[in-house]
């Protein structure tokens, strides 16, 4: 844990190191050789030690044979003067004492080699000295012929002395062995040391080169890895991250790079967006205008038709009718178009309904014989006896199988075209064949995209707008299915639909559960907000602004919720995102404004797009964009709450009561009316509680301070907001008293009434009477 | 003759429709809003109502309920027309109470037919 922390600041700041990352690399190449070269000097220096050790023992080992020599010299010097002794003559005697004279130099040259065992090879010495001494006195006793007495001198004087050497020389040889011994030991151990320290400093270095390669190249890795998610993120769509990366070497101004474009990528998929999301909008409102004065232009033109035809003026029929024909081309494009924007825009809806199969093939048959008919073909329908139903949109069914077999009879002259029917378990699959002109492999590939004609030439000889098959493929997803095509050119074509028998299509999800708010009780007369969108952390930010300024909330994660919650609820505003799957803000709003009950409700867009004018042209009350300023927010809701409930004036001057009611009036407000305190306890006991009790203060009977007092004493009145309208000149003492009473204080006679009490009355909560009356 | 109320605001639209019905033969008398639309129904009684469903002050599915919660007017036919086919706008005038339903721009003999179809039904047709 802590380790790989350490691992990654390591190689963070590695990443951070402003270099180049060619000079990062030659750094950490050159860190590596150096270790490397360190390493062998070290190796060496144990080769050298363990060298010098062997030059070591083989001295020792020179020395023992040397000094085996002289034990073994000594025993046969021994054994040749006590032999010559025996044997009396004096050549053997000579030789003997040569041969002694001999070991002399010999013994004496090794104590210059032999140092250490210099005091041994000087006790050899000295009791060879004696030795000789005494041999050379045995050697004159023997040739003074005294030989009894030379026996007696060797026996006693030299042989203890030969013994002596005997012994020191096995010393001796001992004593080198023992030093070999303590010396190879002594040597093996040196290496073995040697050896440990090699290798561990050997293991230290590989190491530490692994762990600088490692550090390097992920400095390295690293920032391409994140940069490689990201550009991933970015191909499936999402523009909102950034590359994060400590680097300040290539990789660093590579990540700046791919965040720039990022940003501008992302900006431009959300022009990109709003664009075509205004297209829909504007499609959808344009084919409207465009089909009222079209429906005028066909109905007309079939009119002169008939009254041509009914007045014999039988030259004007070719051109009206080519007016008409014209027209209902013209008609059929926009609706296409209309259809294929509404799909695009998912505003598509369903109708899912039990479609009768038998019935739904009779329907077609009778649509399509005649069209067959007029390009000379047989048009033959194949389905089993028994037919079951379909649970489907029947309408896009029908116009999915109109299209395809239009087509089959547009492009087959003098041929068949057919229609079969073949169910499977939990499917029905739709068989639309023709022997017509059929299509080539490229004229398929781009089939069911819009406005695709298989060539340029067809839209003048057929006509047709090269949506239909666009437009039928989107149906059959929709519902759930799919379209195939299999053709030949010249052969003839066929066009699979299959669907399931019983549609559940991705477009009719149920709307995801909202954040539970428990309904409103009714006597809560805060007013209601809806906040609707479909980012949970957004939409609570929102939902917990429009809480804090002491509003009701409802949240509503997409549009299909909202539109349903505000019907429920009744909101009394409503904050609306715009980029929302399936139904997006836009279409909420529309479909808001166009619903009697509930285009009063002011709305407010919410978005992270710049599309002010579009939002207030739809209909939208103001316009505020994400990220969102909260004091913003709360001033425009603040403004726009609607009032609408009922306020009470409590004034004995019928002259102020129509004054105020006159301008709560424009704001959609009902007025109740009480001419002193008394008379307002009244009114309150007999009605639900007003959204505000506008109080005079000076008035006969029960006054103003009265009034308060007592509705103090009242808990289920003593919330209702009270603002003091008063002509009187208040002194401290009495702003004291009212201040933790009242809302507001207001003065008659001011210069901006109707302002002031729009400034406060809009900052009211709407009342339970409006709830109840709504 | 049968009678025929035509409920429309487009002024051409129901201009073009109520010549073409009475070149049929049919008395055509038309209303320009929902409201106007009941009013009319109350009062000039016809055999069959071709209703616009898109209407100002008051649309062609309220009045339609309206007219089918009302016994004088509940047996009265009602043809729902709309612009589009595909929006759904049939299973709504269904559901309304319309007792069919045609697209707009009308295709004449069609309609016709579909009139034809409710008024021989009525037993009213003249
Ligand atoms: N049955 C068919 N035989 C040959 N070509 C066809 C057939 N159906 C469709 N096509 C080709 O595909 C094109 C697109 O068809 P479609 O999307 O229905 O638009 P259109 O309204 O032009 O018919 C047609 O223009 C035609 O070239």
């Amino acid at each position: 844990m802590i380790g790989r922390r350490l691992d990654k600041r390591v190689i963070e700041a590695v990443a951070h190191l402003p270099f180049r990352v060619q000079t990062k690399l030659l750094l950490a190449f050159l860190a590596i050789v150096a270790l490397l070269v360190v390493v062998g000097a070290a190796g060496l220096q144990v080769l050298t030690g363990v060298n010098e050790r062997t030059v070591e023992l083989i001295r020792s080992e020179r020395k023992i044979a040397a000094y085996r020599q002289v034990q073994h010299d000594t025993t046969s010097q021994l054994y040749r003067v006590t032999s010559a002794l025996l044997a009396n003559d004096n050549r053997s005697l000579d030789s003997a004492l040569r041969q002694l004279n001999q070991f002399g130099y010999d013994l004496e040259r090794l104590q210059f080699v032999a140092k250490d065992e210099g005091e041994l090879l000087g006790r050899v010495k000295q009791d060879y000295d004696r030795f000789v001494a005494v041999i050379n006195k045995v050697v004159e006793l023997i040739r003074g012929g005294n030989v009894a007495e030379a026996r007696e001198a060797q026996l006693k004087e030299a042989q203890p002395l030969a013994n002596s050497m005997e012994r020191l020389t096995n010393q001796l040889v001992n004593k080198a062995e023992a030093d070999m011994v303590a010396g190879i030991d002594a040597s093996e151990n040196a290496y073995r040391t040697a050896k440990l320290d090699v290798i561990l400093f050997a293991i230290g270095s590989i190491a530490f080169a692994l762990l600088l390669g490692r550090t390097i190249s992920w400095s390295l890795v690293g920032p391409i890895n994140e940069i490689d998610a990201r550009l991933s993120r970015i191909a499936e769509g999402d523009f909102t991250q950034r590359v994060a990366v400590p680097n300040r070497d290539e990789f660093g101004a590579l990540a700046a790079n791919v965040n720039r474009t990022c940003e501008q990528l992302g900006a431009l998929y959300q022009q990109l967006e709003a664009a075509s999301q205004h297209k829909s909008a504007f499609l959808a409102n344009m084919s409207h205008e465009l089909r009222t004065p079209l429906n005028a232009v066909i109905g007309y033109s079939e009119m002169l038709q008939e009254m041509a035809e009914d007045e014999g003026l039988d030259q004007f029929l070719p051109d009206l009718a080519k007016i008409r024909d014209a027209g209902r081309h013209l008609l059929n494009l926009i609706n296409d178009i209309l259809d294929l924007s509404k799909i695009e825009a998912g505003k598509m809806d369903l109708y899912l309904e039990e479609v009768d199969l038998k019935a739904l093939v009779e329907e077609v048959r009778s649509i399509v014989v005649p069209l067959a008919a007029s390009g000379g073909n047989r048009f033959d329908i194949v389905c089993p006896d028994q037919l079951g139903t379909l649970y489907t949109d029947r309408t896009k069914l029908k116009q999915s199988l109109l299209n395809l077999l239009g087509n089959a009879s547009k492009f087959t002259q003098a041929g068949r075209v057919a229609l079969e029917l073949r169910a499977g378990d939990d499917e029905v699959s739709f068989i639309v064949s023709d022997t017509g002109i059929g299509m080539t492999e490229e004229q398929l590939g781009r089939l069911f995209q819009a406005f695709s004609q298989a060539d340029a030439s067809t839209t003048r000889r057929y006509g047709g707008t090269g949506l239909g098959l666009a437009i039928t493929k989107h149906f059959c997803e929709m519902l759930g299915g799919r379209i195939t095509v299999e053709s030949e050119s010249g052969a003839g074509s066929t066009f699979t639909i299959t669907l399931p028998t019983e549609s559940a299509p991705a477009m009719l999800e149920a709307p995801e559960p909202v954040a539970a708010t428990p309904r409103p009780a009714i006597d809560d007369h805060r007013a209601l907000v809806m906040v609707v969108d479909d980012d949970p952390p957004s939409r609570e930010l929102l939902a917990a602004i429009v809480r804090r300024e002491g509003y009701r909330v409802i949240e509503a994660s997409d549009g299909e919720a909202a539109l349903s919650l505000a019907r429920e609820h009744r909101a009394d505003i409503i904050t609306l995102d715009v980029l929302m799957p399936r139904l997006d803000g836009w279409a909420v709003l529309a479909a808001l404004k166009s619903d009697v009950g509930l285009r009063e409700i002011p709305v407010i867009i919410v978005t992270v797009l710049a599309d002010r004018g579009i939002a207030l042209s739809l209909g939208a009350t103001e316009f505020i964009t994400k990220p969102v300023d909260r004091a913003r927010l709360a001033a425009v809701i603040r403004e726009n709450v609607r009032g609408g409930g009922t306020v009470l004036v409590v004034d004995d001057d019928p002259e102020s009561r129509n004054l105020v009611r006159r301008h709560l009036d424009k704001l959609g407000w009902t007025i109740a009316e009480a001419t002193d305190g008394g008379d307002a306890f009244e009114w309150l006991a007999g009605n639900l509680p007003p959204a505000m009790i506008l109080l005079d203060l000076m008035m006969p009977g029960m006054d103003g301070f009265a009034f308060l007092h007592e509705i103090g004493n009242h808990p289920e009145w003593r919330d209702i907001p009270v603002v003091i309208l008063t002509a009187k000149q208040l002194g401290a003492a009495e702003r004291e008293l009212l201040a933790g009473r009242t809302r507001e204080i207001i003065e008659k006679g001011a210069d901006d009434l109707a302002g002031v009490l729009r400034r406060t009355v809009v900052r009211l909560p709407r009342s339970k009477s409006a709830l109840a009356a709504g | 003759m049968a009678k025929i109320l035509i409920v429309e605001d487009n002024e051409m639209n129901r201009d073009m429709l109520s010549r073409r019905l009475a070149r049929r033969g049919y008395a055509v008398v038309t209303a320009v809003d929902g409201e106007q639309g009941l009013v009319a129904a109350e009062t000039e009684r016809p055999d069959l109502i071709l209703m616009d469903m898109s209407l100002p002050v008051m649309d062609g599915w309220e009045a339609t309920r309206r007219l089918k919660a009302e016994s004088a007017t509940q047996t009265i036919p009602v043809i729902g027309l709309t612009a589009h086919a595909m929006t759904g706008d049939r299973d709504k005038a269904m559901a309304a109470g319309c007792d069919d339903y045609d697209t707009k721009p009308v295709e004449l003999p069609r309609l016709l037919e579909k009139i034809e179809a409710l008024l021989g039904g009525s037993g009213t047709s003249g």
